[in-house]
């Protein structure tokens, strides 16, 4: 379960304070799928950060799974966040100088979860589950957008996250590709791992468990609207 | 174009790190430019100044049976123009620590009418005539307190003399190198009775110039002369024209000299450039929305060379005049080779033209590459940013090499940018190679004279004016420390060389057939003490004039007495204590003697033990011509050496630190272009020290390539060093021996020192960067 509490998080700059959230109040349940829309600059971003303790709140609590994320030291947070959840960057963000299989790899070699015998046999495993079985060994610039966003999604599956954060997905990526995509989130979820989706696009087509809004820092639930805007 | 040289200087100015780390760079460029040039015009200037005003005489001759009015003969001579009496007598002073010193002493007939030779007198007593000049930098081995001096010459009684000057001969080796004593005397007569009768010495001035052939001829000529007025040449010195005697030594260090200078140079032109790629890796972006909004590629690259020009300038004003303060050092060092005073006049102004000159385009030219790269991407490229792959052969030939993904990681991102990654592995190669050589050339010379030390039999060495019986200093034998006391004979020989035009006159030493020379004495050949007709080379020295001789070949020497004798060509052997003696033959009476060699107990210093057998001498009326111990000779060695591998190896070690440096951008350099795959691995659930280790691991991969690569530069370079240095100052190659515990003691601290920079420097840097995550957006 993940739990946000009053969660205030305000930047500094040049220009003045900007607060990115303002007392937002969340509440995910383990295997749900979420999908948080915004525009640029509303503060999803923040709030990802928030969720995933890249970034800490300037005041609140974040609970996920139990575990309160402003007791954890930077090191430890960030052991915690990868053996329990998996990112998957807009911009795929993988390593360049390893291959498809090397970047799952690396992954898991990072937190140390999965015991060094199965580490292959399993990152092959994640490879196929995303169809990349044939193009293990490429290099991030021998794959097409789609593939590589496929070796990203490959990479959050590595460490058998109970949490997967997916920052526009299918943002940069056809439709075609971006379907394949929403399918293997679709499948994702009806395993049981919680997803949550941050977009600026168009959701109606597609199926989350609940849906949030967040427009100047504050976040409002809009599960319903979107179930009858949908019906 | 104006508008773009503004914004680059506004933006160097905001990335003040980077604008100090840039004019370090040029400074170091300019150091090393201006070391380089400024050395070798300081170099040319001192010769000129110090070598060329002493006026060289073309050769001298030593005459024996002198008969009156031979001068008038010689000069009437073809190509003769001028000729000085000069005579040079060997004996011994007392120093201040109350040892017996070497002394030469030069003598001239009218100290103010020198007209080849000329040497400067510093210091001169108002009595001109007999006064005694000690040479400058021999002074320090006397007693300043003491105003007359304790001299004995070859076998005579001791003299005391007046010191009543200073004078300074830049022909002359330098004093404190040679531990020795010179000293110039302005009068003949003070010395005519310690010199041989009829003996004359002349220096020779001819209108040949710059052809030691030429000058043989002139030679030959004259003894013809001399033969024909019933006086006979015995001896001929031909130095190399217009070179100084230590000449060798000089271009070695002049080498290394300028070696340094380019190497500074070299490495501040790599660093401009790396410093400059990590200044341009953020704009590139930027390039491209200039480009975008109508700003040309040669705008924007002459916008980029302006602000290099000023970087570079900047960087001259204070490197420049480093550089000159640099090239002075070192030219003390050449200057104390060569015995020289250094020339404290100002360079002229062309010459500071030049060296700003090619301090201006060196820099430039080399600098602007990455400029120009920069402003040669495309709109496109500079929005879209991708890591470059390298060649896919030697790519995935490393993929299946290395096991373990992490260490694929450090290997891989090595082919990010290989040319920095081979720039960086070549400046702490050189410098890591350039110290070990330095290390390494210490220890084999340190490695030979310990061996020479240990394996040498004879640990003294001592000559007489006269010849006696081995009976007449049986009382030595009393001296506790003495175990075996060898007679020897020095004789000089003339000869004439295989397929030589002149003959040679040197010393021969004839040893008695229980003479003990040690088997790993001998370079060359076989040595056979019972063989009465054999000849033996000690050092290479003469080598040359017996290249084409094969062993067993005869060689007609007439000995002093004229007695004509034929031996036969039979080996090389290494004797560093035998200096003036080229020549070894076994076949000495074995109870007469003019000069002794002492085995003694290797537990007493040798210097001692000649210190207590001289006394001994003398308490028995017997006064000793000259001594040579091993400590002494290996003293002096090491004062011929010393600077040689001082120089590398602070080269190698101011290299490894530009290199540290170097390593240190590069690591700027690295996480800067990879703060967004760091924001990544932080996120994926890499924690602050995996990241850090995971850059130490990479950048310890360069350094233990370097260091291999080091280590296996500097083994050749050790042994061409050992084989040049050692024929030209020991007259033996000196066996290159590698120092494996200092390479690998100098290894683990380099390592050590390495580590913990990269550490410190990633603390520093990964922590800031740890906001980085920050900049993903979501």
């Amino acid at each position: 379960m993940i739990i946000l509490e009053q969660i205030e998080k305000v930047y500094s700059s040049l220009a003045g304070d900007v607060h990115a959230l303002k007392g937002t109040d969340l509440q995910i349940q383990q295997g749900e799928n979420v999908v948080i829309v915004g525009k640029s600059g509303s503060g999803k971003s923040t709030l990802l950060n928030v969720i995933s303790g890249i970034d800490r709140p300037t005041s609140g609590s974040v609970f996920v799974f139990g575990q309160d994320l402003n007791t954890l030291k930077e090191n430890e947070l960030a052991l915690w966040r990868g053996r329990n959840i998996g990112i998957v960057f807009q911009f795929y963000q993988l390593l360049s100088t390893l291959s498809a299989l090397d970047n799952v790899l690396f992954a898991m070699s990072l937190v140390n979860k999965v015991p060094k015998t199965e580490r292959k046999l399993r990152a092959e495993l994640y490879l196929e589950q995303v169809g990349l079985d044939a193009k293990m060994k490429k290099f991030p610039s021998e794959l097409s957008g789609g593939e590589r966003q496929r070796v990203a999604i490959a990479r959050a599956l590595a460490n058998d996250p109970k949490l997967i954060i997916a920052d526009e997905p299918t943002g940069n990526l056809d439709s075609k590709t971006g379907s394949q995509i929403d399918e293997l989130f679709a499948k994702l979820s009806e395993q049981g791992t919680t997803l949550i989706t941050v977009t600026h696009a168009n959701i109606k087509d597609k199926y989350f468990d609940r849906v949030f809004n967040i427009r100047d820092g504050v976040l409002s639930d809009e599960t319903e609207l979107q179930n009858a805007m949908a019906v | 174009m104006r508008v773009i040289v503004n914004k680059l200087i506004r933006d160097f100015w905001q990335a003040k790190g980077k604008l100090v780390l840039c004019l370090v760079a040029a400074c170091l460029s300019a150091w090393g430019i201006s070391t380089m040039v400024y050395s070798y015009l300081m170099a040319e200037r001192d010769f000129e100044i110090n070598f060329a005003t002493t006026l060289p005489a073309d050769f001298e001759i030593l005459v024996d049976d002198y008969k009156p009015g031979l001068e008038e003969l010689f000069l009437n001579a073809e190509h003769v123009v001028d000729l000085e009496r000069r005579e040079i007598v060997g004996g011994r002073v007392k120093a201040a620590e109350g040892h017996w010193m070497q002394l030469q002493l030069f003598a001239v007939e009218d100290i103010d009418n020198m007209r080849m030779d000329v040497f400067k007198v510093l210091e001169m007593p108002e009595q001109k005539e007999g006064a005694l000049l000690i040479e400058v930098n021999a002074n320090t081995f006397l007693d300043d307190n003491l105003d007359s001096l304790e001299i004995q010459f070859d076998g005579d009684k001791s003299v005391i003399w007046k010191k009543s000057g200073i004078s300074h001969d830049p022909r002359l080796a330098p004093a404190r190198m040679e531990r020795a004593v010179y000293a110039q005397i302005t009068s003949i007569k003070m010395i005519e009775p310690y010199l041989k009768p009829g003996r004359r010495r002349f220096l020779v001035d001819t209108d040949v110039s710059m052809d030691k052939g030429e000058l043989q001829k002139v030679s030959r000529n004259l003894a013809l002369i001399a033969e024909s007025a019933g006086s006979e040449i015995v001896y001929v010195n031909i130095p190399e024209p217009g070179k100084h005697m230590h000449q060798n030594i000089v271009d070695g260090i002049s080498f290394l000299q300028e070696s340094t200078g380019l190497i500074i140079s070299g490495m501040g032109v790599v660093l401009l450039s790396l410093i400059l790629l990590t200044w341009i890796l953020p704009q590139v972006s930027e390039v491209g929305v200039m480009k975008a909004i109508g700003a040309s590629t040669r705008k924007i690259f002459y916008g980029y060379c302006v602000v290099l020009l000023m970087i570079i300038l900047l960087g001259m004003a204070i490197g420049m005049p480093l550089g000159y303060q640099t090239a002075k050092q070192f030219n003390g060092i050449i200057a104390y080779v060569q015995n020289f005073q250094t020339v404290e006049t100002i360079l002229p102004v062309p010459y500071h033209i030049l060296v700003v000159l090619i301090g201006l385009i060196i820099p430039f030219f080399v600098g602007a590459i990455p400029l120009f790269k920069a402003s040669r991407t495309t709109v496109h490229e500079a929005m879209n940013k991708t890591f470059y792959i390298p060649g896919k052969a030697i790519f995935r030939a490393f993929q299946n090499l290395i096991s373990g993904v992490e260490k694929r990681y450090g290997v891989n991102n090595l082919f990010r940018n290989s040319a920095r990654t081979a720039l960086i592995v070549a400046l702490t190669a050189v410098g890591i190679g350039l110290y070990f050589t330095g290390a390494n050339f210490e220890y084999s010379i340190h490695s030979e004279m310990e061996r020479f030390g240990e394996e040498t039999k004879y640990a003294i060495r001592m000559r007489f004016a006269n010849e006696m019986k081995i009976k007449e200093v049986d009382y030595l034998n009393d001296l506790p420390f003495v175990e075996q006391i060898a007679p020897m004979k020095d004789v000089r020989v003339t000869y004439r060389p295989p397929n030589a035009a002149f003959t040679e006159t040197r010393v021969m030493r004839r040893l008695s057939p229980d003479h003990v020379i040690e088997e790993s004495f001998v370079l060359e050949g076989e040595l056979d003490a019972n063989c009465a007709d054999c000849f033996y080379i000690s050092g290479e020295g003469i080598k040359d004039e017996f290249r084409e001789t094969d062993f067993g070949m005869e060689v007609e020497f007439t000995l002093a007495s004229g007695e004509k004798k034929t031996y036969r060509y039979a080996g090389i052997f290494k004797d560093m204590a035998a200096i003036g003696s080229p020549f070894f033959v076994f076949d000495n009476e074995p109870d007469s003697f003019n000069a002794l060699a002492f085995m003694i107990d290797k537990t007493v210093p040798s210097y001692q033990a000649s210190d207590q057998i001289d006394d001994k001498l003398l308490d028995n009326g017997i006064d000793v011509a000259g001594t040579m111990n091993v400590d002494l000779r290996l003293a002096s060695l090491e004062g011929h050496l010393e600077p040689t591998y001082v120089i590398i190896k602070s080269i190698g070690l101011f290299t490894i630190l530009i290199g540290f440096l170097s390593l240190l951008i590069v690591l700027n350099l690295t996480i800067q272009e990879r703060t967004r795959e760091i924001g990544v691995l932080k996120s994926i659930g890499s924690s602050f020290r995996k990241v850090s280790s995971l850059f130490q691991k990479e950048f310890m991969l360069v350094n233990l390539f370097s260091i291999a690569l080091g280590v296996l530069v500097a083994i050749p370079l050790t042994s061409s060093l050992c084989r040049v240095f050692g024929q030209t100052v020991i007259y033996h190659d000196i066996p290159s021996s590698i120092d494996w515990m200092g390479i690998g003691l100098a290894t683990f601290i380099i390592l050590l020192i390495q580590t913990a920079l990269i550490t410190l420097f990633n603390r520093m840097k990964l922590r800031k960067n740890a906001r980085a995550l920050l900049d993903f957006n979501f």
